[in-house]
């Protein structure tokens, strides 16, 4: 029998109760001394029981947490209901699913779609042929409808092979009760840290050996890793030492040793340990680190890091999270619809409302630098308002009932759009 | 059992030759046992297509005990064999199955980005068929990327697509019944049909719900009268795989001409992978002198001082602990095993977090007794304060460890020679070195070399307190200031190349195998340690 699920697989869900509802039901007859034939027979049954129902479904692997896992599985309960199909979700960690899926869909024992896997791990996953090109897939009006820099961060040799979720990128989280005042320019900011530096409290940290933040002073003044041509990055062009570059490694330099800001030894624990104890004012990081300081009391204000005097805006490395379909699926067509669906039903409107300051942060650090996401992010930016007043309600039933049944109303479009055969199709062109 | 026949007949054969038979009889066994799980399989698979593989472990078991059966019948004194059968199988699968394959990807280039899939990502489009049907001029070089194959594209399967689409004529249509001049084309499923409605210029599609001979039955009729003599039918991509002759560039040569009427459309490679020859060890020994060299060194120094220093620590200890008139031993001896009772994958982060340059708590405290003026840069800076905090979390590790064997000899070593000592007039120092040491160094030796052999492949210290770093100039960017071999072949198989480059790594596992196993020789041959086994 093959085994499509990994060891941490959580005991949930009708199968895996009837499962182990059999297992024990075998040992106990075992126990009893019931002869060989009984114990071969039942367990003959099992594994029909489970074979049958492997055969059938799809599998999800995911490597979201709570709460959006719940939204995931809220979404796959839709799903299942409208299109008849069994799904199965499973949770995997971050790191291991790129070498899972790597080894083990050829052999056919991997999850059919999995859900919010970071950007930057899909070209190895393409390269290695085990993600279904979805460039045929996915309906005109679906990718008009994705942002320009999230389409281009799941597109890899000219075809996309993801379909975003939602976005993340660094911005400064400020602790209100030290912070009194957002830095208009860097300036500024570098001045607001300096006097923040105190004998109790640092003014701003951040974890600076590491290059995913560091490159937002790297890329903001003027420095870039590959250049473009022709809308696809140029490995033959790196603007990691040109003049801005050099420029921005001056003021990282000029953080320590002209400005004594951030002292030598600082790495994130160390950053996110002071925020957390209240002994940080300022903090340059990802949406990740809100929900802990927030549990540890701290009141935490999110803002964009501040533009440059010449009016430069700040940018850095943004990053996506997306929803992929396996090559080797079965059911290569219900995956594809479970991962349109999952990716443009409730999970993104569930997102916003669960982890909202994401969308936030993307928007104040103005994500990816290079034309961003603006009409995205100013739907995300709304909204957060909303959820802002009516926070944890939900997704899709905010406040605002207006926009959540205008998106209720997109999706359900975009299910009849979509027809049995997986094929695109624009009905917009019959009126 | 034949009482009449002598005993020796039921006892195994002895010698080379009863050992060989014995082996031979038992993979015989196996292989029959093999076949008949493999034929439980097939058999079951004619019944029920999804039958679930481990029938076949089920139909093993089955035809080896009866097969057992009948060997012991022939020979009476394979009988104590038989119990050594569940190990047999299981060294053969848990080792030497992986030993196997170790040494066969060590010769080969099998990788993330080489692992025998069709690469989907590598698919561009034909601009050009030359006339003989076998030169392809494809539009995007870099997409199709022959660089990181071991000898560009030649040899490479290959699959090329065929157009999707097909123009044909329907003679007509009733509600969304469609029925075409000629039947679709065999074996390549009916996606949808694409009719142009000429009263509003637009074109309609739909998806084909079945297809009944020439007729298409649509999932939905068109809205207005379609024109019959412009109908395209989508179909499932008809696909050709073929060899790559050579390439160059634009231009791939293909091993055999493309049939007549294939319409191509684009193409895409495999990520093939295969036997290499030695370039992996090649590969390893080029950079000899910036990572095999000092790595090895550092490599051996590391578990060589790690063991002086903690064998050195935990027997100080010990014979602290063993003075009976010690108050509150226990106590102490409770303390003192801490660090090893905790798992180490945790004390490792938190030492990690005490070596801080100027949040930990060791430089505070160097600071405090004003033994250093500036903070040291113990993790980050150069590789000698990082390989000198690895000792010294290593120490605080591995003492406990020793201590306890030490404690153990210590035991065994009778009060009465003490006491003879005392009455001779020896001091305490000189019953350490008289009467201690020596009886110790049999329990000893032993321990020091476990010690030895699980230092040298000590990855879980390495990667959880400096991660190999800190980055020297004299390294490469695998093989940094700490890094030991088995953690720069972590490196280098699973973290370079795009990660699992897992033909270099069984090359450098290779290599750690061939270098551990020279220096437990050299090991057994200086302390003896093997001698008494073989004179017996």
């Amino acid at each position: 029998m093959r085994d499509r699920r990994p060891a941490n697989r959580p005991e949930s869900g009708d199968e895996g109760d009837l499962e182990s509802a059999s297992r024990s039901a075998s040992v106990s007859q075992e126990r009893k001394g019931m002869d060989m034939k009984r114990v071969i027979a039942s367990l003959l049954a099992l594994g029909m029981v489970t074979g049958a129902a492997f055969a059938q479904g799809l599998t999800v692997w995911t490597t979201f947490n709570n709460p959006t896992l719940d939204y995931l599985q809220q979404d796959v309960a839709d799903f299942a209901a409208a299109f008849g199909v069994e799904v199965e979700v499973v949770k995997l960690d971050i790191n291991e699913l790129k070498q899972q899926m790597l080894l083990s869909a050829p052999q056919g024992q991997a999850g059919d779609v999995i859900v919010g896997i970071p950007h930057d791990q899909m070209a190895e996953m393409a390269v290695g042929g085990v993600l279904a090109d979805l460039s045929n897939a996915a309906t005109e009006g679906y990718l008009s409808d994705l942002g320009e820099q999230s389409r281009l961060a799941f597109t890899y040799n000219g075809r996309l092979f993801g379909l975003p979720l939602f976005v993340e990128g660094p911005a400064l989280l400020y602790n209100r009760d030290l912070v009194t005042e957002i830095p208009a320019t860097y300036e500024r900011f570098i001045e607001l840290s300096q006097e923040l530096t105190t004998s109790d409290t640092f003014g701003f940290l951040y974890d600076i050996n590491n290059f995913y933040f560091s490159y937002g002073w790297l890329h903001t003044f003027g420095g870039y890793v590959f250049g473009r041509t022709d809308g696809t990055l140029d490995a033959t062009d790196v603007g990691l030492a040109n003049e801005g570059a050099v420029r921005g490694g001056q003021e990282l330099q000029a953080l320590r040793f002209e400005h004594g800001i951030v002292p030598a030894g600082t790495n994130y624990d160390v950053a996110n340990g002071l925020f957390i104890d209240g002994a940080l004012a300022m903090f340059y990081t990802g949406p990740w680190a809100v929900g802990q300081a927030r549990e540890a009391g701290i009141d935490v204000g999110v803002a964009p890091m501040p533009p440059l005097a010449d009016g430069t805006p700040w940018s850095g490395f943004m990053g996506v999270q997306g929803v992929l379909v396996n090559e080797f699926s079965e059911r290569g067509t219900d995956a594809v619809n479970l991962g349109e669906v999952a990716d443009a039903f409730r999970l993104a409107a569930g997102l916003r409302a669960a982890r909202g300051t994401r969308a936030r942060l993307a928007e104040g650090s103005r994500a990816g630098g290079r034309g961003p996401d603006r009409r995205r992010l100013r739907r995300g930016a709304a909204d957060l308002r909303a959820d802002a007043e009516h926070p944890r309600d939900g997704p899709g039933v905010g406040p605002d009932g207006e926009r959540a049944g205008r998106h209720h109303r997109k999706c359900r479009r975009r299910r009849r759009v979509r027809s049995r055969t997986g094929r695109p199709r624009d009905h917009g062109r019959v009126s | 059992m034949d009482i009449s026949r002598p005993l020796a007949d039921f006892l195994p054969r002895r010698g080379r030759g009863g050992l060989l038979l014995s082996l031979a009889l038992l993979s015989l066994a196996l292989l029959i046992a093999a076949a008949g799980g493999l034929l439980t399989v097939v058999i079951a698979r004619w019944f029920v297509p999804d039958a679930p593989v481990w029938l076949g472990i089920l139909g093993g078991i089955a035809t080896l005990i009866p097969t057992l059966r009948a060997i012991a019948r022939r020979y009476d004194w394979i009988l104590p064999w038989y119990y050594l059968l569940p190990a047999l199988v299981f060294l053969l699968t848990f080792t030497l199955f992986p030993v196997v394959l170790t040494v066969i990807l060590a010769f080969t280039d099998y990788a993330g980005i080489r692992n025998g899939q069709l690469n989907v990502a590598s698919e561009t489009n034909v601009v050009a068929v030359g006339p003989d049907r076998t030169m392809v001029q494809i539009a995007d070089a870099r997409v199709f990327d022959c660089v990181d194959l071991r000898a560009g594209c030649t040899g490479v399967r290959a699959r090329v697509y065929g157009s999707g689409d097909a123009d044909v004529e329907a003679i007509a249509i009733i509600g969304a019944r469609l029925e075409l001049a000629a039947p679709p084309p065999e074996g390549r499923a009916v996606r949808g049909v694409d009719l142009y409605l000429p009263d509003v210029g637009l074109t309609f599609e739909s998806a084909v719900a079945r297809v009944e001979g020439a007729t298409l039955v649509l999932e939905r009729a068109p809205p207005f009268p379609p024109d019959l003599g412009d109908v395209v039918l989508r179909l499932e991509r008809a696909v050709l795989e073929v060899d790559i002759a050579s390439d160059d560039g634009t231009t791939v040569r293909l091993a055999e001409p493309l049939p007549e009427g294939f319409d191509v459309v684009s193409i895409a490679r495999y990520n093939d992978f295969g036997y290499i020859g030695l370039r992996n060890f090649r590969a390893i020994f080029s950079q000899a002198s910036r990572a095999l060299g000092p790595v090895f060194v550092w490599n051996v120094a590391f578990a060589t001082i790690t063991v002086i220093v903690n064998l050195a620590v935990g027997t100080l200890l010990a014979v602290l602990l063993n003075n009976p008139d010690l108050r509150f031993r226990g106590l102490y001896r409770t303390l003192l095993i801490i660090p090893w009772a905790l798992p180490n994958i945790i004390t490792i982060q938190v030492w990690r977090g005490f070596l801080n340059q100027n949040f930990g708590a060791i430089n505070r405290l160097l600071m405090l007794l004003d033994i250093t003026p500036e903070p040291v840069n113990w993790l980050l800076g150069s590789e000698w304060p990082a390989r000198g905090a690895v000792l010294l979390v290593n120490l605080w590790l591995g003492y406990p460890f020793m201590m306890v064997a030490v404690l153990g000899a210590l035991s065994a070593i009778p009060r009465e020679l003490y006491e003879a000592a005392r009455i001779d007039g020896a001091s305490a120092w000189r019953s350490f070195t008289d009467v201690t040491a020596p009886l110790l160094r049999t329990a000893l030796v032993p321990i020091t070399l476990t010690g030895f052999a699980f230092n040298f492949n000590n990855f879980n210290i390495i990667y959880l307190l400096t991660d190999g770093g800190p980055a020297v100039d004299w390294g490469t960017a695998t093989a940094r200031g700490t890094d030991i071999l088995i953690s720069w072949a972590y490196n280098e198989a699973f973290r370079s190349q795009g990660g699992y480059a897992y033909g270099l790594g069984s090359a450098i596992s290779l290599l750690i195998f061939a270098i551990t196993l020279a220096v437990s020789l050299v090991n057994f041959r200086v302390t003896g340690a093997l001698k008494e086994v073989s004179n017996t």
